[in-house]
């Protein structure tokens, strides 16, 4: 038997992973790294997080783009689709996050009665959807590698 | 190999038993990535019922010809 299965690149699915894997804690720890010196050195209610919270998520979009078309000229696999499996994969990494996404918003509602600043609030959902959707590629790269039983 | 899924089967047997399909070739005939049929012959992936039936359609053989699912004490 021949073993055509060596050196198969990863799948698209498995590439997006990989991208959203690096891009999302990168954007997230970018937007730490402005607004945590700020909010040691100003008044919380003074601080802007705002414009550099999107300005994480639009550099955090722009570069899964750009690494995703990287990814596929390194691997010279050009497939840009997804397939049962990928499918399958990519739903159970979306569970995955939802958990952190939920967990933002429970967090956000009492954070919201007791009227603290707007940037605790913005700050915790941003960074819990980041962590969520992190782990979430991680799942996906492992499930992709390893065994995934749906 | 790491763990295995439950499901076992002999795609790869019926793929060299008929013409040496390649993983290409299965992989474009059930419209899936080359990826996914790998991890189906290394048991890393128990597929759909419906491309369970695509695959033993493509071989020509009953279903439980090409899966199995092995009693516990089987295992």
């Amino acid at each position: 038997m021949t073993a055509d299965d060596e050196h198969v690149p990863p799948s698209y699915g498995e590439r997006t992973a990989w991208t959203y894997a690096v891009v999302i804690p990168v954007g997230t720890l970018g937007y730490l790294a402005v607004v945590v010196p700020r909010a040691l050195t100003q008044p919380i209610d003074q601080v802007a997080w705002a414009g550099p919270m999107l300005w994480a998520m639009g550099l955090s979009i722009v570069a899964s783009i750009v690494g995703a078309i990287v990814f596929a000229i390194v691997v010279r696999d050009h497939e840009g689709r997804l397939d049962v499996r990928d499918t399958q994969i990519e739903r159970y990494g979306d569970r995955v996050a939802l958990w952190f996404t939920t967990a933002g918003a429970i967090v956000a509602l009492p954070l919201s009665m007791l009227e603290v600043d707007w940037f605790w609030i913005g700050s915790t959902l941003f960074v819990l959807a980041a962590t969520g959707s992190t782990w979430g590629a991680i799942v996906q790269i492992r499930a992709h590698r390893g065994t995934f039983v749906g | 190999m790491g763990r295995t899924t439950r499901v076992t089967n002999t795609v790869r047997l019926h793929r060299f038993t008929h013409g040496e399909m390649t993983q290409a070739e299965l992989a474009t005939r059930l419209g899936v990535t080359r990826q996914t049929v790998i991890a189906i012959e290394q048991g890393r992936y128990s597929p759909t019922l419906e491309m369970a039936f695509q695959i033993a359609r493509v071989f020509g053989v009953p279903l439980d010809d090409v899966f199995q699912y092995p009693d516990d004490e089987d295992r």
